[in-house]
């Protein structure tokens, strides 16, 4: 049983990162759905993507897999290209370093303190950014602190 | 159950650790943010520095930019391997459950089977939210 709640801990963790990073920690309910079959037809982005994963939940192969079988399962279907995937974060970079030129080149138009604002204001866009990112990895870092510590039943008495 | 209840914990932790997220209070410069960025220190003492002692304060606007990227890839790539890490433990975890299934109660070796699905689904759910359904779709 500690084992089990230890190893229920990082997976919480571990869903509740994707969770974090998709920032829609509603698209855990799950609703009524018992079996991967019941559960099939709410994965709808699943069914556009990867159609023969979505069949196999449909059609209740994965629900006759062993619990090893049925985790790999999970993460082959976890290591499909997401909307976070490289190519998507390169392309984003690419969209941000054009806007960056078209910033830079509309600037140059503005009265030089008007400039001077509107630089501030990219600046202060940037920091944000930064401070986002470290806080990201703080949650994550007390994630992962929380999975890995023991809890109160585990420790010795 | 008792996984389902941790993973709504979790994620009601990190919904209210959201709150405050990404707030830079009255910092107008690398330099005065840097304080308040210790898990970037820890990540990357090298980006931290830059920021600390001003050097990221003096870049252009374009060379901040790129200094940003590459933050953000250090955390994605930090956050991959720590789920590849993760999901290889959980895994590990799910076979010493079968090897030892035989021990536990019938009601019991049941119930934390029931659990163990029932997460499954939750992940795949969650998952499902990641995909990128849109653009497959215009394609």
């Amino acid at each position: 049983m500690l084992v089990f709640r230890s190893v229920s801990r990082t997976l919480a963790v571990s869903v509740a990162s994707i969770a974090l990073v998709a920032c829609y920690p509603e698209q855990l309910d799950i609703g009524d759905a018992e079996t991967g079959a019941d559960l099939a037809p709410s994965l709808d982005a699943l069914r556009a993507i990867a159609p023969e994963y979505h069949r196999r939940l449909a059609d209740g192969t994965f629900d006759s897999l062993s619990l090893v079988e049925q985790w790999d399962f999970v993460v082959e279907v976890r290591g499909l290209p997401t909307k976070h995937s490289e190519a998507r974060r390169a392309e984003t970079r690419s969209r941000e370093r054009q806007w960056t030129v078209e910033f830079l080149d509309s600037i140059e138009a503005m009265p030089p303190e008007s400039a001077q604002e509107s630089l501030a204001l990219r600046r202060e866009m940037l920091l944000r950014e930064l401070k986002i990112q470290s806080d990201s990895l703080r949650m994550e870092n007390w994630a992962v602190g929380f999975a890995r510590s023991p809890s109160d039943e585990d420790a010795p008495r | 159950m008792n996984g389902v209840r941790t993973l709504a914990f979790g994620a009601i932790c990190l919904a209210v650790t959201a709150c405050g997220f990404g707030s830079i209070g009255d910092a107008k410069t690398g330099a005065e943010l840097a304080p308040s960025l210790e898990p970037l220190r820890d990540l990357s003492p090298e980006h931290y520095r830059r920021l600390a002692d001003g050097r990221f304060d003096a870049l252009s606007f374009v060379e901040q930019r790129n200094f940003v990227d590459e933050v953000e890839e250090l955390v994605w790539q930090r956050r991959d391997a720590w789920q590849a890490e993760s999901d290889a433990a959980i895994r590990q975890s799910i076979v010493g459950f079968q090897d030892s299934i035989e021990t536990l109660e019938p009601d019991v070796a049941e119930q934390q089977m029931a659990d163990w699905r029932e997460m499954f689904l939750v992940a795949l759910k969650t998952a499902d939210s990641t995909l990128p359904e849109a653009a497959t779709q215009d394609e």
